[in-house]
């Protein structure tokens, strides 16, 4: 960045850098603003008692308490957070596998039927899960999946489905031939070069499509909405939207929930920076 | 895998098993699940949108009359118009404000990299998360918005309660959510944007503002046709946050075609008119998805 200003050495020009670094300043701080001042309301207010809220001014803090952290933290939002965990992360090995082979088969043992098969996955990227939603439910009674775990791990699983296989398709058409042809020589059937080649060398694609669906997951609301109803299915965007049903006049308490079901994805994005951004724009980034 | 033996390796076709053997056998597990829970709810909404059924007795054929009903609907049609809104907005807001910030992000090199991590909270959080935040920040009794007014002896406006505004406040939500998003598109494109070609443009003597409009914005060409196809993709699914701030009024003022499914259904026990609503949800999307494969191989000229 520092070349450009080569050309740019004189009084104008520098005036005019000075310009534009001003005006730049000046948007980061005022977006700086937009994003942090509901941000900080939220965890200030996390604070407060529910009188102290209602009766003093939002951005005040006089009297700090812990005690909505002490009244939200306790089995039950760790049940909560547990049964994210269960169906996020269960959904994600589940249907990262399934398309890690379906992706095999379509991106290197060439046959007609593949892209007829490549197709039919693919044009899932065009279901809407709303648009799906009532006979999953139906399914889900129906096979006694209602209410339970697995009924809401499954369709995490088959909806992540169609955008897996898109992209580690892509990915492992990439592979060279001649690797696989050399594994093929020394006798490696099909499973070993799948397990031995193909999976270890999709590892950056398949970070990605773990982590995309992975965000997908601990954040839908419509499938756990639609296919639980009691306190030990429900998972984090649930039970916040039910803590606002509970106590919504207790800002601070619902707010406290708020907070507090964020962390795990900050957590996520501090350790894992890099992947998180790739998993987060994947579903764009693959849309074209 | 006994059979592998009997064709040499390295012929054309089989490696062993048929062909179509292994190929089936390495997508069957995926294919089962992507048919039970993407196909077949497809295809059996659309037998769902010929009945008049609660979802607990049986139901009666009656043919298109679901239909008729749809194209009469007001609150389809509210759902539609606050679909093109959200779409409206996101095009004018979303997509200069991230490019905006994903310039600005980069120029200011190591401090951008501190900022555009704080930029990015909001993805973090979930959009009920987001939602339930904005609607303590939007109320009139005892937000921020309320103190605001206080002070000049006004009173605050309910936005989420009103008919007319309602949606825009939504939408102001949406685009706060989703700028960070756009941010890390464009900044995706950036990246990839040989320096050198800045540095030659410099040295011909070309400003800021000449190397943005000729170097940056043809070069971000795919990137644009992505946030596009996001934004195209994106809107037709807002659920969670409306719901959670609005739950689609007053009346059907902030309704998207996605609540309007789910109120049909859940709600007022109509599935076969919730189905209804949602064949035509995923017509649209469908159709939506089939210019969008078009038009990005037009513009990408291949």
């Amino acid at each position: 960045m520092a070349s450009i200003s080569i050309a740019t050495g004189t009084k104008r020009g520098l005036s005019r850098r000075a310009g534009t670094r001003f005006l730049l300043a000046i948007v980061a701080v005022f977006w700086l603003a937009v994003v942090l001042i509901p941000v900080a309301y939220a965890v200030i207010q996390t604070f407060k008692t529910q009188a102290d809220a209602l009766a003093s001014s939002p951005w005040s803090l006089s009297s700090p308490t812990l005690a909505n952290y002490q009244s939200v933290l306790g089995p039950q939002i760790l049940r909560y957070l547990l049964n994210s965990v269960v169906t996020s992360v269960g959904a994600v090995v589940l249907s990262t596998l399934l398309a890690s082979l379906a992706a095999y088969a379509l991106a290197r043992l060439p046959h007609r039927a593949n892209g007829f098969l490549y197709l039919l996955f693919v044009s899932g990227l065009a279901v809407p899960i709303y648009a799906s939603i009532i006979p999953i439910y139906r399914l889900s009674i129906a096979w006694n999946l209602y209410d339970t775990l697995p009924g809401v791990l499954l369709p995490f699983a088959g909806t992540a489905l169609p955008i897996s296989v898109f992209i580690l398709t892509a990915f492992m058409r990439g592979i060279p031939d001649e690797l696989e042809q050399a594994m093929q020589i020394d006798g490696a059937g099909v499973f070993r070069r799948y397990l031995q080649l193909a999976l270890p060398l999709s590892r950056p694609a398949l970070a990605t499509v773990a982590v995309f669906a992975f965000i997908a997951n601990w954040n839908n609301f419509v499938l756990p909405l639609v296919l639980t109803q009691s306190d030990d299915t429900r998972t984090l965007p649930l039970a916040i939207w039910n803590y606002q049903g509970q106590y919504g006049m207790n800002v601070p308490l619902v707010l406290t929930v708020v907070v507090l079901s964020t962390l795990p994805l900050l957590i996520f994005y501090i350790l894992q920076r890099r992947n998180f951004i790739q998993g987060l724009t994947a579903g764009a980034l693959s849309a074209v | 895998m006994a059979q592998r033996m009997q064709v040499a390796p390295g012929t054309a076709r089989g490696r062993g098993m048929p062909r179509l053997g292994l190929v089936l056998l390495f997508t069957a597990p995926a294919l089962v699940l992507y048919t039970i829970y993407v196909l077949y709810p497809v295809g059996v909404s659309m037998w769902y949108s010929l009945l008049d059924w609660n979802g607990l007795a049986a139901g009666k054929f009656v043919g298109l009359s679901n239909w008729r009903r749809l194209f009469q609907d007001q609150s389809v049609l509210s759902s539609l118009r606050n679909t093109l809104i959200i779409l409206a907005a996101s095009f004018a807001v979303e997509m200069p404000v991230g490019l905006l910030l994903a310039v600005l992000v980069q120029r200011l090199r190591r401090l951008g990299t501190i900022l555009s991590s704080i930029y990015i909270l909001p993805l973090l959080m979930s959009s009920v998360a987001v939602g339930i935040t904005w609607s303590f920040l939007y109320n009139p009794q005892y937000g921020p918005l309320y103190y605001i007014y206080n002070n000049f002896g006004q009173q605050a406006p309910g936005l989420l309660g009103s008919p007319t505004l309602a949606i825009w406040a939504v939408t102001a939500v949406v685009l706060w959510q989703f700028i960070p998003l756009y941010m890390l598109l464009f900044n995706a494109g950036l990246v990839a944007i040989p320096q050198e070609l800045y540095e030659a443009a410099s040295i011909d003597g070309a400003g800021a503002w000449t190397r943005f409009r000729s170097i940056t914005l043809p070069l971000l060409r795919r990137t644009f046709i992505t946030a596009s196809v996001l934004v195209l993709t994106g809107s037709l699914v807002y659920f969670d946050l409306i719901f959670v701030m609005t739950g689609g009024g007053p009346g059907n003022a902030s309704y998207t075609l996605a609540m309007y499914i789910y109120r049909s259904a859940f709600q007022d026990q109509e599935v076969g008119y919730g189905s209804t609503i949602a064949v035509l949800l995923f017509v649209i999307s469908f159709i939506v998805s089939g210019l969008i494969v078009r038009f990005s191989r037009l513009l990408q000229g291949d």
